[in-house]
């Protein structure tokens, strides 16, 4: 396995990184009842390592479940119970949109890593992974991955994206059901309908992680003069002088923004986690995400 | 509102520089960035919180525009007419030169200004002061600083237009001393020239018609063998042709009429012969009926030349006897010994002799003098570096000669230095009483002078200089010049008739000052009493017609009718300063606004 993934030649992956991320997993708590077994805890009490109670013993349980101490002590049969660990479906929605293709490093190529990595301790924690990505106007997914073996089906496959669609991601979400599980979601979020897909995904039984990224100038320009902005994937043109007024009037905008999303997160019970596209990717994971409680 | 300097409206033009430059600012800088989302929103709030802010950024040219247009209206000098202003001082230049009395308009220019001005007069508040200032040759103040009606009226009543030319550069300077200290004036300047060289709150009021003139520009004569050939140039200043006759008078008798044809802007010159040669005063007129008639006279003094005696005392000088001989207007007389008590003579040549007591009846020329009867003599030395002081007895000479020995003189008062050896005097000249002197120190023959081409021209000076005696030097002048009247040695009384017919005593005293009533135009005639005698002489005043002549109108100025059409005095305010503090305000706009758009 090590081997195969020391093999791959690929920009976005670090082998060695890989390692230090199979210590990680998705702090998610959702509660799964079906499925098969995994690394998540469910609701079900049943075979695991992780010890949930004691009840006495009642013919016809197995009885290599037996406490054999307790019956020393206390001369009674009682029975171990343990947190039944399932396997979950981990939905990453990778906005492959044009305006992710801007910014040192680009933000796409943040949010492809953040996508592979995320991936990847999701494998190994024995969850499902699916990664989606939109193309030629439709949802694309990788399928639904499980073990690590299929790490390197998904960095090919996401390593041939490009990043040049100009419709709005969010649109796409609420063409398809998923079932119920974990959705990732990683964009610059410069849409109107994040909402109604953080709802849509909220009622597909999702347990929504959001992770913000944007690039530098987005979060503070540093633009002055007159300005011809140029939207990347609308080809709109906005002639704006740049004073200070519209700066500061800019960064409301942006603070407003950024409430709002926070107030949606809050809403349906989303994490969230800002990121810059400045900041490492080592950084990202072991100190942003993990601060905001994405990942423990 | 009306404009000082309406010119500088073409200041205006510096607004497309400022147009075109806010332009090409508007040149967005392209910038391709992942979405306008955001941008799109702040502007929606921005506009949102503020509904002109769209227009902010036009704010800006607005008020720059606004701000140049200020700027430039107060380069034009604005000024409203207004009754408000008190405690004013009104200036008002009324031009009484010659082509003033142009009759083009009702009356003659010169009397519908003196009309305009009455009107003025007779208007002013109690607290307005007005200045007359009359321009013919010179500015006068004829009136100053007054606000007694009858008074300035009668100043101005007493005013007569002249025939000398206008002064407006002087006139100009002086306005813009005496207002130096005033705050609050306005002048108001009455002519019919064009004022290139205009002060603040100046208005020109030019008053003019549409006049034809012509005019007689030149008059001279010369000998043709023993009569006179006469010239005169004619010029027409009018858009017509004209048929006219010139009619030439010799000694105020009709001599011979000329009939002429001249085109429109045309110079003519026109000959007349065989005038007589005795006659002293030529008079030329053109028989025609035009807008200004001063100028269609000229006068012309003919100077007759008279035969001088002059007597030459030496003990034999060929060079300066063949020198003498060339100039045909002396009658050269010799002896070899220096007569005492001698006179009759209008020239006194002592070379190398002197009596004791010099002739007082003409004047006198001194070659090496035996004494120090004439002049103080330092030394006898050899001749160093000449050097000249200006002077017309060396006109055309050339100072390539050497001196063997000269002697050296002590100026004396009444003579003055004209050529230095080593910096002292060797040859003087002056006028002591009536008498003029030449003292040449040294001896002919211890110099190479007479070899020289230069020597006659030398004696032809000298004599120049000391034989006008009967003879004005300067016969003909234009209105308003002055002239120095020169008298005899022995002249004890001098008159000048005017062609008025005024007879004005000039002197005694000698020497006469400069006589400069000359603004009528005509023959004015000297006498001199001269041992009972009296002795006349004649110079021509004639008009100025390159500077009074071309009367043809210039446009009219706006403000002239607006001043014409009100009946009532008003003052032009000046309003520039309001422009002034406005285009402050603006400054001081565009600051906020540019400090808090940006």
């Amino acid at each position: 396995m090590k081997g195969m993934i020391d093999s791959m030649k690929s920009n976005l992956v670090n082998s060695n990184f890989l390692k230090k991320l199979e210590n990680l997993k998705l702090n998610s708590n959702v509660i799964l009842n079906k499925g098969y077994s995994g690394a998540r805890k469910s609701k079900s009490k049943g075979s695991s390592v992780e010890f949930s109670d004691f009840r006495e013993y009642v013919p016809g349980d197995d009885f290599r479940k037996i406490d054999w101490n307790a019956y020393a002590r206390f001369e009674k049969l009682f029975i171990k119970l343990f947190m039944e660990e399932r396997e979950v479906l981990v939905n990453i929605f990778l906005d492959t949109s044009k305006s992710m293709d801007f910014g040192e490093p680009k933000k796409s190529l943040i949010a492809k890593q953040l996508a592979l990595y995320i991936g990847y301790l999701s494998l190994s924690n024995m969850d499902r992974v699916n990664i989606y990505m939109y193309n030629d106007n439709a949802l694309n997914d990788t399928g639904v991955l499980s073990g690590k073996k299929t790490f390197p089906m998904m960095v090919n496959h996401i390593e041939n994206v490009s990043s040049d669609n100009k419709n709005d991601f969010f649109n796409y979400i609420k063409s398809r059901p998923y079932k119920k599980g974990i959705s990732i979601v990683i964009s610059d979020i410069f849409t109107k309908n994040f909402g109604e897909a953080v709802k849509y995904l909220s009622y597909m039984n999702q347990n929504i992680i959001v992770i913000h990224t944007l690039r530098k100038e987005e979060i503070s320009p540093q633009v002055t003069g007159d300005m011809r902005f140029i939207d990347s994937e609308t080809d709109e043109a906005k002639d704006i002088s740049i004073t200070s007024s519209i700066l500061d009037a800019y960064q409301n905008t942006f603070k407003d923004y950024l409430a709002e999303i926070k107030e949606v997160c809050r809403k349906y019970g989303c994490m969230y986690a800002l990121i810059s596209n400045e900041a490492p990717i080592e950084s990202i994971i072991f100190d942003s995400l993990i601060k905001a409680g994405i990942l423990r | 509102m009306n404009f000082y300097s309406p010119m500088s409206f073409l200041f205006l033009l510096g607004l497309i520089p400022i147009i075109i430059m806010y332009l090409l600012k508007r040149q967005y800088v392209e910038i391709e960035i992942s979405s306008n989302f955001l941008w799109e929103r702040a502007i929606k709030d921005i506009e949102a919180n503020r509904p002109w802010q769209k227009l902010r950024r036009n704010l800006l040219l607005f008020l720059q525009i606004l701000l140049f247009s200020l700027l430039v209206l107060s380069l034009t000098q604005p000024y409203i007419f207004s009754d408000m202003i008190s405690g004013g001082e009104i200036i008002i230049v009324l031009d009484s030169s010659a082509s003033m009395q142009s009759k083009d308009v009702d009356g003659s220019r010169f009397e519908e200004a003196k009309k305009e001005i009455r009107e003025i007069i007779n208007n002013i508040k109690p607290e307005t002061y007005i200045t007359l200032i009359a321009m013919d040759k010179n500015p006068k103040i004829i009136a100053s600083s007054s606000n007694d009606k009858s008074i300035l009226l009668q100043k101005l009543n007493a005013v007569k237009a002249s025939d000398s030319k206008d002064n407006i550069e002087d006139t100009i300077s002086l306005i813009k001393a005496m207002v130096e200290n005033i705050d609050n004036y306005q002048i108001l300047f009455y002519s019919d020239k064009e004022v290139t060289n205009k002060l603040d709150n100046m208005i020109v009021k030019h008053i003019n018609g549409q006049g034809d003139n012509l005019a007689i520009e030149n008059m001279s004569y010369t000998f043709d063998g023993s009569s006179l050939a006469v010239f005169t140039r004619v010029t027409n200043y009018s858009d017509k042709e004209y048929n006219c006759d010139l009619v030439l008078y010799a000694d105020n008798d009709i001599f011979d009429i000329k009939e002429i044809s001249i085109g429109k802007n045309e110079s003519k010159n026109i000959y007349l012969y065989d005038v007589p040669s005795n006659v002293n005063i030529l008079k030329a007129e053109l028989d025609i009926k035009d807008s200004l008639d001063k100028d269609n006279i000229r006068y012309h003094v003919v100077n007759n030349s008279q035969i001088n005696k002059a007597l030459l005392v030496t003990d034999g000088n060929i060079f300066l006897e063949k020198a003498l001989s060339l100039n045909e207007s002396i009658e050269l007389y010799k002896s070899n010994e220096a007569i005492e008590d001698i006179s009759g003579y209008n020239l006194y040549i002592y070379d190398g002799l002197l009596p004791q007591t010099l002739p007082n009846d003409g004047n006198v020329i001194v070659l090496n003098p035996p004494n120090d009867s004439i002049a103080n003599i330092i030394d006898n030395v050899k001749s160093g570096k000449l050097s000249l002081l200006h002077d017309e007895l060396f006109k055309y000479v050339n100072l390539d000669f050497a001196i063997g020995e000269t002697k050296v003189f002590d100026t004396p008062s009444w003579a003055e230095p004209v050529l230095l050896s080593d910096d002292s005097p060797i040859i003087l000249r002056g006028q002591r009483d009536n008498q003029k002197y030449v003292v040449i120190g040294f001896d002919i023959h211890n110099t190479d002078f007479p070899l020289k081409i230069d020597f006659p021209i030398f004696i032809q000076n000298v004599l120049e200089y000391t034989l006008n005696l009967n003879k004005q030097e300067n016969i003909s002048l234009l209105s308003g010049e002055a002239i120095n009247i020169e008298a005899m040695p022995k002249t004890t009384e001098v008159f000048v008739t005017n062609p008025n017919g005024e007879k004005i005593l000039q002197g005694p005293p000698f020497p006469l000052t400069p006589y400069t009533d000359t603004d009528n135009i005509g023959v004015y005639t000297i006498q001199e009493k001269y041992n009972d005698k009296m002795i006349e002489n004649y110079f021509a005043v004639n008009i100025d017609t390159t500077n009074e002549s071309n009367i043809y109108s210039i446009p009219n100025h706006d403000d002239e009718e607006l001043i014409k059409n009100e009946q009532r005095v008003r003052t032009g305010r000046n309003i520039k300063d309001f422009f002034l503090f406005g285009v402050i305000l603006l400054l001081v706009t565009e600051w906020v606004v540019y400090n808090r758009g940006h």
